[in-house]
């Protein structure tokens, strides 16, 4: 009866030691998950270890919408587990680090924040867990027989795993990988074995066993994988060219006018010249050398503009446009036949599902 | 106020080039020989004369809408039946090219008669417009017409009408010696013509000078 008073007393003492810190650190801008953490932080920086514990399991206790997300939950169970070897409690901070190893492999202690007996304990914990962190791409689209689905494993230490792709029901379709991973690797999928499924879409599940130092199953993360499959998007085909951009390939009637005009018209009227500006004169008869001399350059301007000549670099620049188009289409089309012998695989990756190996 | 109109004539035209189509400059120069008819009617009488200048002409456009010509001739005219003049000729006009084919310039053109009976100065303002084009990839042609705006001359009469015209071809020819490939060369065969009339009293009489030349120039231009 006395030791659970005396237990209950202790809970109240810390409730009240703890309760100005967690007022002050109400913070509007912070949810109460997010709050309790801040208020842990600053009791543990505050060398108050028992009130920092409480509060950081308070904070993690959290569930549902308010559960702290990915950083702010590595950070509280950092600190817890500092808090909690501090508090003397080694076992108890050697579980929370086993948990944060868990939950992130990648986490480590910032030694300029922890003294050496943390990270020494950490690095004990992280040695012991053989855990894998899975990241697929949440959603893709691979062409299968070119491309391939990649995975990236991450490890908290030297261990063996096996990566592979299975059915519901457990049975494996590929296994993609076994061997050791040390820190991180990645692994492909060409997704040939999706070509049995029904109706073109199915799922699958992409499966990473950890393997113990004994070679026993240890943890095992599985991400389901919905798939459904498709023919490959083919090219479009070039759009035809727009008589807009051809040359014209035989002369119009335009060019051979005006020359003539420009010289034919211009000789006549130089040869009229001097009866419109000085008439009742005399003048020279030059102005018919002249004149004559336009009225013949005009004459060869026509013929050499003549109406519907060949216009040979026209017509090769045309050529030249033509078959340009011509290689585009050639090209597309061959393309086409290569994708239409290819499949597409679209891929969404659910939520990982972890079993067993917790710590 | 004809100032004001080819003042704003040029401004519109030079508004109107398109800027991918304006050159920084372009220049022309040639020399040229004129072989001049000059009769000169006062009253009744007339008097004529024969003979041939030579000088240069040059043409600046500037961002292919603005033009400067340039001018200078002299030479000898002998006369028939009465005494040889020496002359000299030049002028000086600003114009606007406000289309590809048409430009429009005016300013001053000046020459002057020296005689063993004196020295005759005819000072005229002209206005000119002219129309060119390609009859052949190295061949252009073009007409020009002119109208005398005012004259100063020391002659008794006074001044009444003046116009004038001209029209010739050029061609391109390339592979000169001398002359840098790079220079085309161009020689211009033209005729022109221009009469200057004035008015007298019953003593002095009209008069009417008329000159026509035709000229043989070859020039280079930039490229």
């Amino acid at each position: 009866m006395m030791r659970l008073l005396r237990f209950r007393a202790a809970w109240l003492a810390a409730g009240l030691a703890v309760a100005p810190g967690l007022a002050s650190a109400q913070d509007s801008t912070l949810s109460p998950s997010g709050a309790y953490l801040a208020s842990g932080v600053r009791h543990y920086q505050q060398l108050e270890y028992d009130s920092a514990s409480i509060l950081l399991r308070r904070a993690l206790a959290f569930t549902r919408t308010d559960t702290l997300k990915d950083a702010a939950r590595t950070r509280a169970l950092t600190y817890l587990g500092a808090a909690e070897l501090f508090r003397g409690k080694r076992d108890s901070s050697y579980a929370v680090f086993r948990r944060l190893v868990a939950h992130n492999p990648r986490a480590r202690p910032d030694p300029l924040v922890f003294p050496p007996e943390i990270t020494t304990i950490y690095d004990f914990a992280r040695e012991a867990t053989k855990v894998v962190r899975v990241e697929l791409p949440r959603d893709t689209t691979i062409r299968i027989g070119a491309d391939r689905y990649q995975a990236r494993l991450y490890a908290s230490s030297f261990h063996q795993i096996i990566v592979s792709v299975e059915r519901e029901d457990g049975f494996t379709v590929k296994t993609l990988y076994a061997g050791a991973i040390s820190d991180t690797l990645q692994v492909f999928w060409s997704g040939d074995d999706t070509l049995f499924m029904a109706n073109d879409s199915g799922r699958l599940v992409f499966s990473v066993t950890s393997l113990t130092n004994s070679g026993r199953q240890g943890r095992v993360v599985r991400v389901p994988l919905d798939l459904v499959m498709g023919p490959q998007d083919t090219l479009m085909s070039p759009a035809p060219l727009p008589d807009s951009l051809f040359l014209p390939e035989r002369e119009p009637a335009g060019p051979g006018l005006k020359a003539l005009g420009r010289g034919a018209g211009f000789g006549v009227a130089v040869a009229v010249l001097p009866g419109l500006v000085a008439g009742g004169t005399s003048p020279s008869g030059s102005r018919f050398a002249v004149a004559g001399g336009l009225t013949i350059a005009g004459i060869i301007g026509f013929i050499h503009h003549r109406p519907g000549r060949p216009l040979p670099d026209n017509i090769s620049a045309n050529i030249a446009l033509r078959d340009g188009w011509q290689n585009q289409v050639r090209t597309t089309a061959a393309e086409n036949v290569i994708r239409a012998q290819q499949k597409r695989l679209d891929v969404h990756s659910g939520l990982p599902e972890i079993i067993g190996g917790n710590p | 106020m004809t100032r004001r109109v080819l003042t704003a004539g040029a401004l519109l035209a030079l508004a109107a080039a398109p800027l991918a189509a304006q050159h920084k400059l372009w220049w022309n120069a040639e020399i040229s020989g004129i072989g001049m008819r000059l009769n000169s009617q006062t009253g009744p009488s007339t008097q004529k004369w024969s003979g041939a200048a030579f000088g240069f002409q040059s043409q600046f456009l500037y961002l292919n809408r603005i033009t400067i010509d340039l001018g200078y001739w002299q030479g000898k005219l002998n006369g028939v039946q009465t005494g040889d003049r020496d002359v000299v000729e030049g002028f000086a006009q600003l114009g606007a090219r406000p289309l590809d084919w048409l430009s429009l310039r005016v300013g001053p053109h000046a020459w002057t008669y020296v005689s063993d009976a004196g020295t005759q100065r005819w000072f005229l303002w002209e206005g000119r417009a002219r129309a060119q084009g390609q009859v052949l990839p190295a061949v252009q042609s073009y007409l020009e017409v002119w109208k005398v705006f005012s004259a100063n001359v020391n002659v008794p009469q006074a001044f009444q009408t003046g116009m004038g015209g001209e029209g010739g071809l050029s061609l391109r020819i390339r592979d000169v010696p001398l002359i840098p490939e790079r220079l085309p060369v161009r020689i211009r065969l033209a005729y022109g013509i221009e009469r200057v009339r004035m008015n007298g009293t019953l003593a002095q009489g009209s008069r009417a000078e008329v000159l026509d030349r035709l000229t043989l120039a070859l020039g280079v231009e930039a490229p």
